[in-house]
């Protein structure tokens, strides 16, 4: 066993997906599978690649300072369920 | 035992940049509910970040500023965690390559002048912020600060009390003011402070658990935050409850002037950092860094040490006036225009900073003309006005922001220090005073006192007081 | 009226030449969608008002004489995670059932400027997870050939819509073959741009880093015309780049293929690939031989580390990419909440289809505290592996052939309880996205059944043009019939 449903459980957490026992045990089991699958990875030796040295012409282009309004306020939140006076309504956030 | 506190500071400041971070809103303070947002800083799906050059700028200033050394390459990162202000549920910031590294800031300790180290400076972006309901079980979200670009300053934990970590935030403040990368108001939010504090034994070479201190909004309530929890701490080691303090999140109640915990480590946030697939590596070249030391402008200690060489003001007096940038530039224009700068100096660090508290104005909002105040200046030196006078000729000017000459107009504040006029009101008081004359003449010289008062009183205290004590001396004596 | 529905140039000269009106040739893709799209289920909505609104604006600027796009008259269909102004954009899923963007992705401005005509949103596997389009929150989309067998995914309904000539162009997004392989399942043409070539923004986010957009067509020259419209440097994608191309995709098509120098890796023939996947393949190469072209065997050892580096890194962006979908200003709100953590967690556990739960999962673990370098990390070096070693490769080489699929359609319903096993039929496609290379799936054969079998040829970064030209002669020399019954039905 490479993954515990304890495991499971906590990712699930992190993830904010709340699973039912069998979701859990069943996701266990194919992780199981999967992690075992891609155990190939740790045969590689990488010790030597640098993740932080990058391709030089790769460059983020950058945005100039000018700004602009999106304007149609009402068709930007035209997905949003709960708007009131232009804020978005959730239920009480406690801190 | 003798302890000794440990502080260090995480200091997050708005760039005062014309858009948002990664999109083209505007980042205008106090504009309708979410009314500077657009797809992209809400998070909409298929929308993606691209960064704002002013914002990689001003970062690069900050980091002169403050002596770093700016790091080359560099890369954005996710910080992953779900809080309904963060419309994609992840902060783009920046993790193992931050933008500036190793500086330093200077402060007074004691008699003493000491370094701060900052470990780091790394570009941000800001959440949206969240509105409770004082009735209902609700809260709102208004996403215009969503996005808004933050440099977060980490400081290394150098500081040994809260003095020395107000003055590393203050010093830092007016340094990013005088670059010009931030206005840092505190009470807007554009700069704000979160305090790590510890206590150990003198000689213990380990740091004990650290305390993190969040929801700080002023120098005040840092100095109290910090000041309340290594009361808390020294108490439990004394005690000898060390065991309670825990490395843990507590939030700074200013209201009941205690801080409380939020969150322990245990229960910490699993970030997941990894890098920014949306964007590719920025490339900081050379040129950008002589550009933007070029742009640097006289930075507080520079300035301190021309103001003393050049005004010969006292360091106390430096201290305050350049410690506010808009206070020194204020300063300085007031002496441009002709004003003494001893008593510009006195004229600004005393009526006028007590007045501005007064009326709970910003430096911003302040409604004086340089030129207008140095007019003042000028005109109580020459005697138009008396002394008296000029400050109520100040705190109208204050009021109302109208040049000094046309409220000394309206008020009839003039001095009156034409002879004769003076000397027809002398002959008048000596007149009707025969007693108080007579025990001048006799030798008692302080009766002088009481006529000069009929003088002023006489003249509705428009007499230059100078001008007519000699003149009624003279007149008596013949 | 019926329009022989042959493709994307056909259509487009029949408008030119005043053959036929976008009206007509509008009326007549509904017409065959009424037809065909009862059994292929190929189209999650159509927008058949907005359509009709379009090919009259485009009638009348011809009739104006003004200037007209690339794509005038042509009517297309665009998979569902490609947002558009107005228009549903549901991503196959319940977390975006009635979700209308307010922006146009920037593929769809280019293709409106191109005066090309958005007809309709293609089914897909949730969040353009699967390989099947069995995913879809919606509903199953039949392949063409063969109706009990899926079309492939995510792009199935874009592969399935071109492969029954309800249309001959329409846009997929592939982030590990997800164009490629239901472009083979369903015997038509799917190019996968180098990364950057093809802006990604209004594409919702699966992977961002392996994401692009690419056209399915019914032919390779159709492909290089799409392309054209959609290519270019855009503002909004801060990891778009600047190609060096010049004019069209199609010049140089009809160039020889002689001297052309292919790589086949012994690696894309291992075991578990089909042996009549592997006997087009072997036919393939024999083919682009007798065009002149060299064809060696190379090897490329860290591909066995690819498609777990793949799914490592994938699943990790989408764990990120997906968290934004809580509930709280757009999406699924679920039935019953009281506090906010659970409006967030039950909008996402009862919206979320199990793959795209099973991939978030997979890439929060991948990134969690604990497992970040033995995964995460991990992968991202063998990544950097992998590009190196395809870039020894193009030192030497111009093309690379491989198999898209290790496996043919399969029946609906065969895999979707072994998620594995599904993995693994993406193993020749994912180094592609890994490396950021283009690469074209074409039709090269048949099963004994009768099923499409594609392969796919894989160019240097930026090198579409050879891409384009060696299939394109392929293409021509191989002379398949590539017409279904659905098709055909259709066109009646
Ligand atoms: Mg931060
Ligand atoms: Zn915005």
């Amino acid at each position: 066993m490479k993954i515990k449903p304890e495991e499971v459980k906590y990712i699930a957490k992190l993830a904010k997906l709340n699973l039912s026992e069998n979701e859990i045990s069943q996701y266990t089991r194919e992780f199981d599978d999967i992690l075992e699958h891609f155990a190939v990875i740790a045969s590689y030796d990488v010790e030597k690649v640098d993740v932080n040295v990058f391709d030089e012409k790769q460059t983020s282009s950058l945005r100039e300072d000018d700004p602009t309004l999106f304007g149609d306020q009402e068709k930007l939140y035209q997905n949003t369920k709960t708007l009131k006076n232009g804020l978005i309504q959730v239920p009480k956030i406690l801190e | 035992m003798n302890w000794e506190t440990i502080i260090g500071l995480e200091v997050h400041v708005e760039l005062d940049t014309k858009t948002k971070i990664f999109c083209n809103c505007p980042t205008t303070f106090g504009s309708p509910p979410n009314r500077n947002t657009c797809p992209v800083c809400l998070g909409l799906p298929g929308t993606l970040p691209v960064l704002n050059e002013a914002v990689v700028e001003m970062a690069v200033k900050a980091g002169l500023a403050l002596n770093c050394e700016i790091q080359r390459t560099n890369k954005m990162d996710r910080k992953n965690y779900f809080y309904p202000d963060l419309p994609k549920a992840y902060q783009i910031s920046q993790y193992d390559l931050p933008i500036c590294t190793g500086g330093y800031v200077e402060i007074a300790s004691g008699e003493e002048v000491k370094r701060v180290r900052v470990h780091r400076i790394h570009i941000e972006e800001d959440a949206g912020k969240l509105l409770h309901d004082e009735e209902d079980p609700v809260s709102f979200i208004d996403y215009n600060r969503v996005g808004v670009p933050l440099i977060e300053i980490v400081s290394e934990a150098d500081m040994r009390s809260p003095e020395e970590a107000v003055a590393y935030l203050k010093a830092v403040r007016s340094i990013l003011q005088y670059a010009g990368v931030s206005d840092c108001r505190m009470e807007q939010g554009s700069l704000r402070c979160d305090g790590n504090i510890s206590v150990r034994p003198y000689g213990q070479d380990h740091f004990n658990a650290k305390v993190e201190l969040k929801n700080i909004n002023s120098f005040k309530e840092l100095q109290k935050a910090l000041e309340k929890e290594e009361k808390r701490q020294l108490e439990l080691y004394s005690f000898n409850e060390g065991e309670k303090v825990v490395q843990e999140t507590r939030r700074w109640d200013a209201a009941k002037g205690r801080t409380i915990s939020m969150r322990t480590k245990e229960d910490a946030h699993d970030y997941r950092y990894f890098p920014e697939p949306d964007l590719k590596p920025v490339y900081i070249e050379e040129e950008l860094i002589n550009k933007m030391e070029r742009q640097l402008p006289e930075l507080p200690d520079e300035k301190s040490r021309r103001f003393l060489k050049t005004y010969g003001l006292t360091p106390k007096e430096v201290e305050i006036l350049v410690g506010e940038m808009a206070l020194s530039q204020f300063y300085e224009e007031v002496v441009e225009s002709g004003a003494d700068p001893k008593a510009s100096a006195n004229w600004i660090l005393g009526d006028f900073l007590r007045s501005m508290k007064e009326m709970e104005l910003t430096a911003e909002e302040q409604p004086l003309k340089a030129e207008d105040l140095a007019k003042l200046i000028e005109l109580i030196e020459k005697g138009t006005i008396s002394g008296t006078a000029g400050r109520e000729v100040f705190d109208e000017m204050m009021e109302t922001g109208k040049p000094p000459e046309k409220i000394i107009q309206e008020k009839g504040l003039k001095q009156i220090s034409g002879q004769d006029e003076l000397q027809a009101i002398i002959e008048k008081v000596i007149a009707e005073n025969p007693a108080s004359v007579e025990d001048f003449k006799s030798g008692k010289k302080q009766a002088i006192g009481f006529l000069m008062g009929q003088v002023m009183k006489a003249s509705k205290g428009q007499a230059n007081p100078q001008v007519a004590k000699s003149m009624l001396e003279e007149t008596l004596i013949d | 009226m019926s329009i022989e529905m042959t493709n994307l140039k056909y259509q487009r000269d029949l408008w030119l030449k005043g053959e036929a009106s976008a009206k007509e040739l509008v009326e007549d893709a509904f017409r065959r969608i009424d037809v065909t799209d009862g059994k292929v289920n190929a189209y999650l909505h159509l927008c058949q008002d907005e359509a009709m609104e379009q090919a009259e604006k485009i009638d009348a600027k011809r009739s104006r004489g003004e200037k007209t796009g690339a794509l005038a008259g042509v009517p297309l269909a665009i998979k569902d995670n490609i947002c558009t102004d107005g228009v549903l954009t549901t991503c196959a899923s319940k977390m975006l059932k009635d979700f209308v963007p307010p922006y146009d992705a920037t593929v769809v401005r280019q293709v409106r400027e191109a005066d090309g005509i958005i007809i309709g949103k293609t089914n897909m596997d949730e969040f353009a997870m699967g390989s099947s389009t069995e995913n879809s929150a919606f509903k199953t989309t039949g392949n063409p050939w063969d109706l009990q067998r899926v079309p492939g995914g995510s792009s199935g309904g874009s592969a399935a819509a071109v492969a029954a000539e309800t249309v001959s162009l329409a846009l997929g997004s592939d982030t590990g073959g997800s164009i490629r392989q239901p472009a083979a399942f369903c015997g038509v043409v799917g190019l996968k741009p180098t990364y950057g070539l093809v802006s990604r923004y209004g594409l919702v986010a699966f992977a961002s880093s392996l994401d692009q957009i690419g056209p399915l067509t019914r032919n390779v020259e159709d492909s290089g015309l799409a392309l054209d419209a959609l290519v270019g440097y855009d503002a909004l994608d801060a990891t778009s780049l600047r190609a060096d191309q010049k004019g069209s995709y199609t010049v140089g098509m009809e160039e020889s293929l002689k001297g052309l120098k292919v790589a086949l890796p012994v690696e894309y023939q291992q075991e578990g690939l089909n042996p009549e996947i592997n006997e087009t393949l072997i036919k393939t190469a024999a083919e682009l031989k007798s065009l002149g072209a060299t064809v060696e065997s190379v090897s490329l050892p860290y591909s066995a580390a690819g498609l777990s580096a793949y799914y490592l890194i994938s699943s990790a962006e989408a764990s990120s990419n997906l968290a934004r979908f809580d509930g709280v200003r757009y999406g699924h709100r679920p039935e019953s909440f009281e506090t906010l953590e659970e409006l967030m967690v039950n909008s996402r556990s009862e919206a979320f289809g199990q793959e795209v739960k099973r991939r978030i999962m997979l890439g929060t673990y991948a990134l969690s505290s604990g497992y970040y370098d033995a995964y995460y990390q991990r992968a991202q070096k063998l990544r950097k592996m992998i590009r190196q070693q395809f870039e020894d490769i193009f030192r030497q080489y111009d093309i690379v052939l491989g198999p898209v699929s290790p496996i043919l359609p399969f029946v609906q319903g065969e895999k979707i309880d072994d998620p594995l096993a599904m993995y693994l039929g993406d193993v020749y496609t994912v180094d592609v996205n890994l490396a950021e290379l283009p690469a074209i799936s074409l039709p090269c054969g048949f099963s004994k059944e009768g099923l499409p079998v594609g392969m796919q040829l894989i160019g240097r970064h930026f090198g579409e043009q050879t891409l384009l030209r060696a299939a394109y002669q392929l293409e021509k020399s191989l002379n398949l019939d590539l017409r279904n019954t659905i098709g055909k039905e259709a066109s009646k």
